[in-house]
């Protein structure tokens, strides 16, 4: 091998170790398909059952539990289709499940999740306030916002775009609410409101997400480092 | 015409370039995770980072935790030392296309 091939490998390690070590994607096109399909397919269901869809006339009041139940269902798949997807790339890279650029990503995103669990649990106690599902849903969804923004600085841009749609979502739902000048919109309030903010969130800004970051599976001609 | 001895011998080594390249991206790196990011022997990690500390371009910390630590850090004269191969790697892949 001659120099010049020789500083082109070098520079090629250099990158790739660089990205490795410093770009993390806490989020995979795969798992925001997931998540958005079963946040999309959840939120339907929801206000199918509310009457919103599919039928004549509204059903009566929905408790915060009612609200929590099925949005927890669709956690644990995301996490579950997550958890397969991150042990499928460690094992096809021959590193460990948890690697520096997971722990980090999870030490950066434990604040926000701590608090969200913390005030779904205190709506999971009072199952009778109608605002509880409008709270926790936004909630939830400012937190999520929060928790992607906080790895900005190893994440890549569409994380971040996605961190700050979430939370931007929030915050304006949240105005509109509270706006003293605009007529109160109900369908935006308690189990209805916060099924759409989370349909519209969790599940459509996750498909697009997962359109635009999509990439066919690495190319098996790709050099992989090796090192001894 | 381009001076290849200008390149650094301690870090023209894959092993060592690449254990430069994660102390540059990163503050510290603990030697677990030098090891996991590198797929190295316990020996061969261990070599070449006695090599890069003996030549002053790497610095070691020990900590006790729930278990003894060592993490590394790339000194002053490592971080301009890695800057300047890169630069002269740069300039060679650009003379090679021209």
């Amino acid at each position: 091998m001659d120099e010049r091939t020789r500083a082109a490998e070098h520079l090629r390690i250099i990158r790739s170790l660089m990205e490795r070590a410093t770009v993390y994607r806490a989020i995979s096109a795969p798992t925001a398909l997931i998540g958005g399909l079963a946040s999309l397919a959840a939120s339907i269901w929801m206000l199918r059952r509310a009457g919103v869809i599919g039928a004549s006339e509204r059903v009566g009041a929905f408790s915060t539990r009612d609200f929590i139940g099925p949005w927890l269902i669709v956690l644990v798949i995301t996490l579950g289709a997550n958890t397969f997807f991150v042990w499928r790339e460690a094992q096809r890279d021959g590193r460990p499940l948890f690697s520096p650029g997971l722990r980090l990503a999870w030490r950066s995103v434990v604040p926000s999740i701590l608090i969200a669990a913390a005030i779904t649990f205190v709506g999971w106690r009072n199952p009778s306030d109608l605002e509880g599902p409008t709270i926790l849903g936004l909630t939830w969804i400012g937190c999520y916002g929060l928790a992607l923004l906080s790895t900005m600085t190893f994440a890549p841009r569409s994380l971040v775009v996605l961190g700050g749609s979430f939370v931007f979502t929030a915050v304006f739902w949240l105005l509109i609410l509270s706006s003293p000048v605009l007529p109160p919109i109900e369908e935006l309030r308690g189990y209805i409101g916060a099924n759409f903010a989370m349909g519209l969130t969790f599940g459509f800004f996750h498909l697009i997400y997962a359109a635009f970051t999509w990439r066919p599976e690495r190319n098996a001609a790709a050099q992989p480092l090796v090192l001894e | 015409m381009l001076d290849f001895d200008k390149l650094d011998k301690a870090i023209h080594e894959k092993g060592r370039l690449s254990i430069m390249t994660l102390l540059a991206a990163r503050p510290s790196w603990t030697f677990q995770d030098l090891k996991s990011e590198l797929n190295m022997s316990d020996g061969n990690l261990v070599t070449h980072l006695r090599t890069l500390h003996r030549i002053g371009l790497v610095a070691y910390t020990k900590e006790m935790l729930d278990r003894p630590q060592t993490s590394y850090a790339l000194t002053k004269k490592g971080r301009t030392a890695f800057d300047q191969y890169l630069r002269v790697l740069e300039q060679i892949v650009k003379a090679g296309k021209q």
